[in-house]
């Protein structure tokens, strides 16, 4: 395989890996440490790429069309999700468990909703976003090169900077109050913990590192869909959170890595063969099918088969992020 | 023991300024009343225990007191100031501690995270200084785990501080919830059952213990305990709860002889 | 006026359907505390059993008139299929998971939605399809006309349709075709294409005249099932002995299993049950309703009769009927005199504003907080 063509695949799946890293990072806070279990992450998401993307169509083509339109939008998107992460998490301050997901749930289907029929974002169709960095790029020598080293860099530094900060907070009295909220919310709250406070801000934090991968996402991708952000793609954030362990960082990146090369991996090395897989006589009786397109039902199967084999462990992983974690026996009842 | 060492042994005589003055507040649960005009005055230095057969409503008492329900009516102050109607952190932030009936640990932390989080009121490291790592946030998280080992030290948990906290045995479990209510520096320590599940020696250590605590951070308390001897011993008067109401209150030996006592509650723990 | 009971009866027939997913979604959450989010997905498999059932039947899209009794054999088929299906799926997945709390079951719940839409998108295949043909949308009440009566230039004074059958390959199938509208004047046109219908088909054609207010066939058949699935769970859940112990694991799932009720079978039976009634849903949807099925047709309507679930108060089966049909009346008339565009959106904010206010919903019982 020649080089440029090894780039355009590994640099277009090295950028979408790094932008789902920050979102699974980002909702690992409010789900894996805060215990706010939310499925709602792809409305964060939504709305920083639909910001940025806004940011940069509405402003005159001269600034918005413009490296100064390009790092506005990432500001944009993140203020936008920020704020929208502050507006989900007042009423959700009131919730917990199964009902506070489904509220984020539906707090992401409304957003949805309203951007389907938004002709300022381009209802169903989507949003075309100025594609800056070819723009700036078109004179150069090895134009195509430079874009993808360049999103690759900023992919990079998105995920690393998100890391970072992400466990400064989680090493701290901050981060030690957020993990008590989800130990134990009254006891947290009868220790001088504010819950409103730190729910707050895990929201606001969280929703705002979405922003910035859905900043990255409308730059990098140049059209943004009311259907990239559906429930689906919020189901996967979650199921990349919970199988890394909820609470552990470095779960966080080796589950989320596996899941997104899993299918590209299944569609490279799957066989092209058709085999039958079910009787239909108004398909004119058996159907075939490639292998290839099978894997997201095999995906599905591997989510349950997951669930079924380590009920506790996926959800209890944050326990091995301790050095000395010897079991004292004899708790009685 | 002896009870001169307290301001008085009778509420009514009280003369010294309470730390804790709580006068007639009472709750409904739907149609029912589960605490009715609790009155008590809780002087510095003091314990008072709160005893009453189950579902006399003492926890409640507790619940009310800490903020986490409501009171439909009455007053408390803590120190001569009002804290009804605050939320449970900042009861706890006024100087109100507690423990449960049933522990509730931060089971996936560690003995010292435990702690440290209990120092969540009386510490002011603001989100961006945290985030950037500052000076000024690491030498407050140095100065909280210094003081989070002292108090561990105190509870004899220093060994276990880098365990999980609910791989503990139960004992240490108990100490460790009171070690983090201390953390927020209280003036009044509320302990619910401290010495449930505890054999005879565990809970004479325990009783010692605090005394020693509550002298060297000069606390009042309150402790609900059914364990009588362990009560007895430890505090220098008792209010006996029924059906949410005060029945009976005084001295250890006072309420021992009361005959009300005796049929609510020590009568059938002596059947 | 009229036209808000026509938007009335429009949403009581969305209603029913919501409502007859909502109650397994409420039943199985009474019991287990399960948001079973593959429930959408058990209405789906509802209405694919039955359409396969009609086909078998010799059925077709554009076929002839098969008959409301083939509809109704299709339902109890479909239905039955998707009990068949929940059976499987509590066994296999959900009864391991029962003492892993709730957050797993729900993450496991999304695995089996994610997998039945998978893989009924590679075996049916991604593309909507139109259901089976099996009865003609008609309207009552109506009166017959005498077609010599109505001329050209005259102002009609109610709608006037005529209902006549073309012969197709296997059979007959019945057609509609309107005439005029009521206020309007009758066109040289109209009286010619309604001598045409009549000429050519003399054996049953029939002029009708409407009434402002109608009800169709397919709505009434709607209501009908609604109502007697109701009354059919009500004796179960009352009357039975099954239902006592649905009702005892319900309240005290522990205390249930202590005192001797076989609680595996009982939570299988009720998946069971609320499964065959969203496989009378997919049916009827699919047939009635919406007249077009697709792999993932249970999305949506999957979440709308949660949030009608939640709306009646979670639990409980008169508040989860309730709920579905009060969703559905007020989303066809925010339709109406709103947007069309953002009955979704409508529907999740009374979801949110529900959980807010009133997490007990408008007949469960309110919970509270131990400390």
């Amino acid at each position: 395989m020649n080089f440029d063509r090894m780039l355009s695949f590994w640099g277009h799946h090295g950028i979408m890996l790094c932008i789902w890293l920050t979102l699974t990072l980002s909702l690992n806070l409010i789900n894996g440490f805060c215990g706010l279990f939310s499925l709602g992450h792809q409305g964060f998401w939504a709305i920083g790429a639909y910001a940025a993307g806004a940011t940069m169509v509405y402003l005159p083509p001269h600034i918005g069309a413009s490296w100064i339109g390009f790092v506005l939008s990432f500001g944009t998107g993140a203020l936008a999700a920020a704020a929208f992460g502050f507006l989900v998490g007042l009423p959700c301050l009131r919730l917990k468990g199964d009902y506070l997901a489904i509220a984020t749930l539906g707090f992401s289907e409304i957003l949805r909703n309203v951007i389907q029929n938004s002709q300022t974002l381009g209802r169903s169709l989507g949003l075309s976003v100025p594609n800056v960095v070819h723009d700036q790029f078109i004179n150069l020598d090895n134009a195509r090169r430079l874009g993808y080293y360049f999103y690759l860099t900023i992919a990079v530094v998105l995920v690393l900077g998100t890391l970072l900060i992400l466990s400064n907070l989680i090493r701290s009295a901050h981060g030690r109050a957020i993990q008590a909220i989800r130990d134990d919310e009254r006891a947290a709250e009868l220790v001088g913990v504010n819950l409103t406070y730190y729910k707050m801000i895990v929201f606001i934090i969280g929703a705002g590192f979405a922003g910035l991968a859905g900043a990255l996402y409308a730059n990098y991708n140049g059209l943004v869909t009311p259907d990239d952000f559906n429930f689906n793609a919020g189901v996967l954030m979650v199921v990349m959170v919970v199988l890394g362990g909820m609470g552990s960082f470095t779960g966080t990146i080796l589950a989320t890595t596996i899941l997104y090369f899993l299918p590209v991996l299944l569609a490279m090395f799957l066989p092209n063969t058709k085999v039958p897989i079910f009787w239909d006589p108004t398909q004119g009786g058996v159907v075939y099918r490639e292998v290839k397109e099978l894997w997201q039902a095999l995906f599905s199967l591997l989510l349950i088969a997951v669930v079924l084999l380590r009920p506790q462990g996926i959800m209890g992983s944050w326990r091995f992020r301790k050095k000395r974690t010897a079991p004292v026996s004899g708790a009685p009842s | 023991m002896t009870e001169s060492a307290v301001a008085s042994p009778t509420p009514s005589a009280s003369t010294e300024a309470p730390m804790l003055n709580v006068t007639g507040i009472s709750k409904r649960f739907g149609g029912l009343t589960a605490v009715a005009d609790f009155s008590v005055k809780l002087a510095p230095n003091e314990i008072i225990g709160v005893i009453g057969p189950n579902g006399a409503g003492k926890t409640t008492v507790f619940n009310l007191l800490t903020g986490v329900y409501t009171i439909d009516s009455g007053s408390i102050l803590l120190n001569g100031i009002s804290i009804t109607g605050q939320s449970p952190d900042r009861v706890t932030a006024c100087g109100i501690a507690r423990t449960f009936q049933n522990i509730r640990l931060f089971r996936e932390m560690t003995v010292l995270e435990n702690v440290k989080v209990g120092f969540e009121s009386r510490r002011s490291a603001n989100l961006l200084s945290t985030l950037v790592r500052h000076s000024s946030f690491r030498s407050e998280e140095r100065d909280i785990e210094t003081k989070a080992l002292e108090l561990l030290a105190l509870f004899g948990l220093d060994a276990v501080a880098d365990d999980i906290s609910r791989n503990l045995p139960y004992g240490q479990q108990r100490k460790l919830e009171i070690a983090r209510a201390l953390a927020s520096s209280p003036r009044v320590l509320l302990l619910d059952e401290p010495a449930a599940g505890m054999n005879e020696s565990e809970s004479e250590a325990l009783r010692e213990l605090l005394t020693n605590v509550r002298q060297r951070f000069n606390l009042s308390m309150l402790v609900i305990e059914h364990d009588m001897p362990f009560v007895m011993g430890l505090v220098q008067r008792l209010i006996v709860l029924d059906h949410g109401t005060i029945i009976a209150q005084g001295t250890p030996k006072e309420v021992r002889e009361n005959p009300a006592v005796i049929e609510a509650y020590l009568g059938k723990e002596d059947a | 006026m009229l036209q808000f009971i026509n938007y009335l009866l429009n949403g009581l027939s969305l209603g029913c359907i919501y409502a007859l997913i909502a109650v397994g979604y409420t039943m199985v959450y009474g019991i287990i505390k399960l948001i079973n989010f593959a429930h959408g997905e058990f209405y789906m498999f509802g209405a694919f059993v039955g359409y396969f059932a009609l086909i078998a039947m010799g059925g077709d899209a554009n076929g002839h008139d098969l008959g409301l009794l083939a509809l109704l054999g299709a339902m109890i088929v479909g239905g039955l299929g998707t009990g068949m299906l929940a059976l499987i799926v509590e066994r296999i997945v959900y009864r391991p998971l029962r003492k892993s709390g709730r957050i797993v079951a729900l993450l496991a719940a999304l695995g089996v939605s994610l997998f039945l839409q998978n893989s009924a998108q590679q075996t049916v295949g991604a593309k909507d399809r139109t259901f089976v043909h099996t009865i003609t949308s008609e309207r009552y009440p109506r009166w017959a006309l005498k077609p010599e009566d109505l001329h050209e230039h005259q102002v009609a004074e109610s709608d006037i349709a005529v209902v006549y059958s073309r012969p197709v390959e296997d059979g007959r199938i019945t057609l509609v075709e309107n005439i005029a509208t009521r206020g309007n004047t009758i066109e040289k046109a109209d009286v010619e294409r309604m001598n045409a219908i009549l000429k050519a088909d003399q054996s049953g054609a029939t002029v009708y005249g409407y009434p402002a207010i109608t009800v169709s066939n397919a709505q009434g058949l709607i209501v009908m099932v609604l109502i007697m699935t109701t009354m059919a769970l009500y004796v179960l859940v009352q009357r039975t002995r099954f239902g006592r112990a649905m009702r005892a694991v319900s309240h005290d799932f522990e205390a249930a299993s202590l005192m001797g009720i076989n609680v595996d079978r009982v939570v299988a039976g009720t998946f069971f049950v609320g499964a065959v009634v969203a496989g009378f849903g997919g049916t009827l949807a699919g047939g009635m309703y919406y007249n077009q099925i697709g792999p993932l047709m249970g999305l949506m309507p999957g979440l709308k009769a949660f949030v009608a679930a939640v709306f009646g108060g979670i639990g409980s089966i008169p508040g989860a009927l309730l709920g579905g049909v009060l969703l559905g009346i007020s989303e066809k008339l925010v339709e109406a005199y709103f947007s069309s565009l953002y009955s979704d959106a409508f529907t999740f904010t009374i979801l949110i504003l529900v959980l807010l206010f009133r997490p007990s919903g408008l007949l469960g019982r309110p919970g509270t907080d131990k400390v």
